[in-house]
């Protein structure tokens, strides 16, 4: 491994000018893809920028916003999170997902999200709660919604010299459920088969609002919205949710990679999304 | 572990870390990483050299309390940080606990992932004094064992747990000495 410089900036506003400055720099947040990645060869820099030290990038408070995540909030410190609230709740689940403790306790959500990989196991979390990125551009800040941050495997929207700030995640309606199935030979520690996410919102006994978001049947982080759609306004019961999963089935993206088959994928996407959908509309009524 | 040669116009950084309860004032690479400062700077043999790949575990040491996996950690973030090797566990009050316990459940076979399964145990049980044996297994799935021993390796820390092997609660193997050493 080699590079040149190694930058530790103390706050965003230098932090930006360093990224500007060298335009072949990159940014570490926890380092565990980072690091590897640098160390095998298949990415090169003259200088690595260390948000570590960032105040404005770290904390999980509640605004009028909504949940506001700070984009250095570490997986493990998110994993016992005790003031996520309600459904919010999920997104501690799943950065307990990913890979094991010593890779968590370094590990920061935000990087989750910029590594783009399709098999992020926080990232379906963003999709169903309809979260947003605030980034800094240059000398100004700006929300993107998660649905336009992945753009495809290890792809975002970021550019050369942003810096992801923070998740602005809305609050969720009182009637909400959500749950998230990650579907691996060996735990937590591999990539997932199929990660499938679900969150329901329920009036009046029928439902009001449906995302499905899945990793790994894709090349980034997709929703399936036409199943969404159909799940809208209808009453929960098992055969719906058997046909919404069928439809994702059906109409996810997978390849075929030594981890599982494109067929098999698909059969596992009707699985567990049959799953995500049954658990998080048993988190909304408690049986 | 090779260092690149004939790159000599990178400038040095410096990094301050306490290890196992010393001080010291460490001058690096900054394309270093936290495994080979540990091994090759100071000498700590105990952490382990894997993968180099973040799967293994073989490397794991304690930052600030927290099990990491040091080939992945690069020197400069472990700046300022406290950091506990296996070679920080015993105490002149004798071995910690859990080493006592892995040796006499014969956790250890060829003993290249016992550093790291010990360490690994240890900021288990600092934040779960108790867990169950599927915490456990959950809590070491970071760590392979390319001998396969991992029930003899539940079994040794259950018996830690359990206090077998005397307190855990009441050592302190980080009290932090005078001086401060450079490299
Ligand atoms: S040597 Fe670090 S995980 Fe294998
Ligand atoms: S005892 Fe040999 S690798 Fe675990």
């Amino acid at each position: 491994m080699y590079f040149e410089r190694y930058e530790r900036p103390e706050t965003v506003q230098e932090a930006s000018a360093l990224l500007r400055e060298e335009r072949e720099s990159r940014i570490l947040a926890g380092g565990t893809d980072l690091v590897p990645r640098l160390k095998s060869g298949a990415w090169k820099t003259k200088m690595v920028v260390d948000l570590s030290r960032l105040e404005e990038l770290q904390g999980v408070r509640y605004t009028k916003r909504g949940l506001e995540l700070g984009a250095m909030v570490r997986l493990a410190a998110l994993q016992e999170e005790r003031s996520l609230q309600g459904a919010h709740r999920l997104l501690g689940e799943c950065a307990g997902h990913v890979s094991s403790i010593q890779v968590r306790n370094m590990a920061t959500i935000g990087g989750n999200s910029c590594n783009a990989s399709p098999s992020a196991d926080t990232a379906p979390a963003m999709l169903l709660f309809n979260a947003s990125a605030c980034i800094r551009r240059g000398d100004t800040e700006y929300l993107l919604p998660m649905d336009e941050f992945y753009m495809g495997a290890g792809r975002t929207a970021l550019e050369q010299g942003d810096i992801l700030l923070r998740f602005v995640i809305p609050k969720q309606p009182e009637h909400t459920g959500a749950a998230y199935y990650k579907y691996s030979i060996r735990g937590d520690s591999d990539i997932s088969i199929v990660g499938a996410g679900a969150k329901l919102v329920l009036e009046e006994g029928r439902i009001q609002e449906a995302r499905l978001a899945f990793a790994s049947v894709s090349a980034k982080t997709i929703r399936i919205q036409e199943a969404e759609r159909m799940l809208l306004g209808q009453e929960p019961t098992k055969e719906l949710f058997q046909e919404a999963a069928v439809l994702c089935a059906g109409l996810c993206a997978p390849i075929t990679d030594q981890r599982a088959s494109e067929s098999y994928r698909r059969k596992m996407t009707k699985v567990f999304a049959e799953k995500a959908l049954a658990s998080a509309f048993r988190r909304i009524s408690g049986i | 572990m090779k260092r690149k040669e004939g790159k000599h116009n990178t400038e040095k950084i410096r990094i301050h870390m306490t290890v196992n309860g010393r001080c010291f004032e460490i001058r690096t690479e900054p394309y270093r990483t936290l495994l080979e400062v540990l091994r090759k700077d100071l000498l700590l043999t105990g952490v382990k050299c894997g993968c180099e790949d973040t799967n293994c575990g073989a490397c794991t040491v304690l930052l600030n309390g927290n099990a990491v996996k040091s080939c992945s950690v690069l020197a400069g973030q472990a700046d300022g940080c406290r950091v506990t090797t296996i070679e920080g566990l015993e105490t002149e009050r004798g071995l910690h606990p859990l080493q006592k316990a892995f040796m006499e459940h014969f956790a250890v076979q060829c003993g290249f992932c016992t550093p790291a399964m010990i360490l690994t145990a240890k900021s288990l049980l600092d934040k779960n004094p108790h867990p169950s044996e599927e915490q456990i297994r959950e809590g070491l799935h970071g760590n392979l064992c390319r001998c396969t021993g991992y029930v003899k390796i539940v079994e040794a820390i259950l018996a830690a747990a359990s206090g077998a092997y005397g307190e855990l609660s009441e050592r302190n193997e980080e009290e932090e000495q005078e001086g401060r050493h450079v490299f």
